[in-house]
């Protein structure tokens, strides 16, 4: 378990990480500490494969694919777009890796910013972008690695991946 | 260079936030608590949470703006962990006060308790030569001897006893029975509806048409001034609601969750609120029974728990739900307007810049003076 000043910490990292889109914080010890600041009885969760998925306001993709579920996850309304789920993405590394992605958007500053990320195909860069296209509808992106480093890529950002 | 303008307005903030920086302490917030309760009930009230200690704490820092102290603590709530729904019952409250206008002698009697409802309104200029006195909770002082020129009953005498306890002089130790009950087995009141599930708008945003338990929920968050004016304006004219306070009851509330394990419900403590149930007729329709409203507020506010429930009578039209002809009828009119917290932020944030949008205005009022008067 976790103590109270434990998931305020890593509150205060997620929101950091939300408002500075692209730049990597620490959650030390990660995905646990993340789950247990996020998710008490209010609010449902759904790893893939849940028939809840389709109703969850938090979704677990634990490895950088969905498999495509992420588009069957909640985008909310144009009237509450709120209702939009958040993805946890438990992933190889983040901050390190081959992926580079282009980050831009509202937090970002006038340039662009580069997030390199460890353990996502190219596949799921694509349903973050297609599930954004309806912004202000659709889904946020929470990364977390194995050392408690994350990241966020809000659905107001816009990604391309960086050809190496 | 854009910086150094930036700069400028930082020390010019932090200056004006100096000056603004409260001065009360430990002191202040005591005072508060044992002496000036009834403010700090209307900001627990408005907040929505009930924390006396912390409604103190807001209060003092405010400097006694109460309208910046419920936002304090609004703010604050919202990031307290929401454990388990309670269950409670307005049947179970014990009342230390408990008055009805509708009828002079109810089961149970008159219970005054605290109140200067029949007292002069003179202002003590002496008080502040006299050192403070220790609050003895629940003693109305004057209720015996003018509860009888009041012409209310004298069951009421000998003051309220203290606190949550059992009033003295012939009221019973426990809950009294209601009288909306005994009009409702005359069945000159319509019995309540089948619940629905209470719907929470700190969780999900309030929209139109409201549910009862949002609008219930929106009113007993209401500012309190705002609520009189709205209930005033039905009162003398502007809406269809001829009230009779059936009753009007302040005291404690036991509160029960379901217990993790075996589910049988477990009471967790007591809320001080204010009950306010008015009764009337609905104008222009002649069915033979009476309408309803509803108040319930946080603590001690029995001004804004009967304004709830003349509110609550006209927006239900009367239990019919066929709305009245009245700008009171309109739910999104009164329920959007009487939350302090919005209102006072939405009023208040003209005061920050506003240069772009009025560059704007003020652009196209002289393109067309140009159109009108054709160029200088």
């Amino acid at each position: 378990m976790f103590a109270p000043l434990d998931t305020q910490r890593c509150f205060r990292g997620l929101l950091a990480a939300m408002s500075g889109p692209g730049t990597v914080h620490d959650v030390t010890p990660g995905l646990p500490l993340v789950l247990a600041t996020l998710i008490d009885h209010e609010v449902r969760l759904a790893e893939v494969g849940d028939p809840q998925w389709e109703t969850a306001d938090f979704v677990l993709v634990r490895g950088g694919d969905s498999g495509g579920a992420l588009l069957r996850a909640r985008h909310g309304t144009l009237l509450d777009p709120a209702l939009g789920a958040t993805a946890i993405y438990e992933i190889d590394a983040v901050g390190e890796g081959p992926l580079a992605l282009s980050v831009s958007g509202p937090g970002v500053g006038p340039g662009p910013r580069s997030l390199h990320l460890t353990g996502v195909p190219d596949s799921e860069v694509a349903l973050w972008r297609r599930t954004r296209s309806g912004f202000p509808r659709g889904v946020d992106v929470i990364l977390v690695d194995g050392t408690g480093r994350c990241a966020a890529l809000p659905r107001s950002t816009t990604l391309s991946i960086v050809e190496g | 260079m854009g910086y150094l303008a930036v700069k400028g307005s930082e020390e010019a903030i932090r200056a004006a936030r100096a000056l603004a920086r409260p001065t009360g302490g430990r002191q202040t917030v005591e005072a508060l608590a044992t002496h000036l309760p009834l403010v700090l009930d209307e900001i627990q009230g408005e907040a929505g949470v009930y924390e006396p200690h912390l409604a103190a704490l807001a209060f003092t820092q405010a400097r006694g703006d109460v309208a910046e102290a419920v936002f304090l603590l609004r703010g604050y709530r919202s990031t307290l962990p929401r454990r388990a729904p309670a269950r409670a019952d307005t049947a179970e409250l014990v009342p230390d006060r408990r008055i009805s206008s509708a009828f002079r002698n109810v089961p149970g009697g008159q219970v005054l308790g605290a109140s200067n409802d029949y007292g002069l309104r003179l202002l003590d200029l002496d008080i502040g030569e006299r050192p403070d006195a220790t609050p003895d909770t629940g003693i109305a002082d004057e209720a015996g001897p003018t509860a009888g020129t009041a012409g209310v009953a004298a069951t009421a005498s000998g003051a309220g006893g203290a606190g949550a306890q059992a009033p003295a002089g012939g009221a019973g130790t426990g809950p009294l029975s209601k009288v909306i009950e005994h009009l409702r087995a005359e069945g000159l009141v319509a019995q309540p509806g089948p619940a629905e599930p209470p719907q929470d708008i700190t969780r999900v945003a309030l929209r139109f048409p409201a549910s009862r338990s949002a609008r219930l929920q929106a009113l007993a968050r209401g500012q309190s001034g705002a609520m009189t004016s709205f209930a005033y304006a039905n009162l003398r004219g502007y809406g269809p609601f001829h009230p009779t306070l059936a009753e009007l009851r302040v005291g404690a509330l036991p509160l029960t969750v379901a217990h993790p394990r075996t589910g049988n419900p477990v009471c967790i403590g007591e809320l001080p609120v204010t009950e306010a149930e008015a009764i009337g007729q609905k104008p222009d329709r002649d069915n033979g029974t009476l309408g309803m409203g509803y108040g319930c507020v946080p603590g001690r506010n029995e001004r804004k728990a009967i304004a709830m429930a003349i509110l609550d009578a006209v927006l239900s039209g009367v239990n019919d739900d066929a709305p009245f002809d009245s700008p009171l009828a309109d739910e999104e009119f009164v329920l959007a307007h009487v939350d302090g917290v919005e209102a006072a932020g939405f009023v208040e944030h003209m005061k920050l810049p506003h240069e772009v949008t009025f560059a704007s205005d003020l652009d196209r009022v002289r393109t067309i003076r140009q159109h009108v008067r054709g160029p200088a």
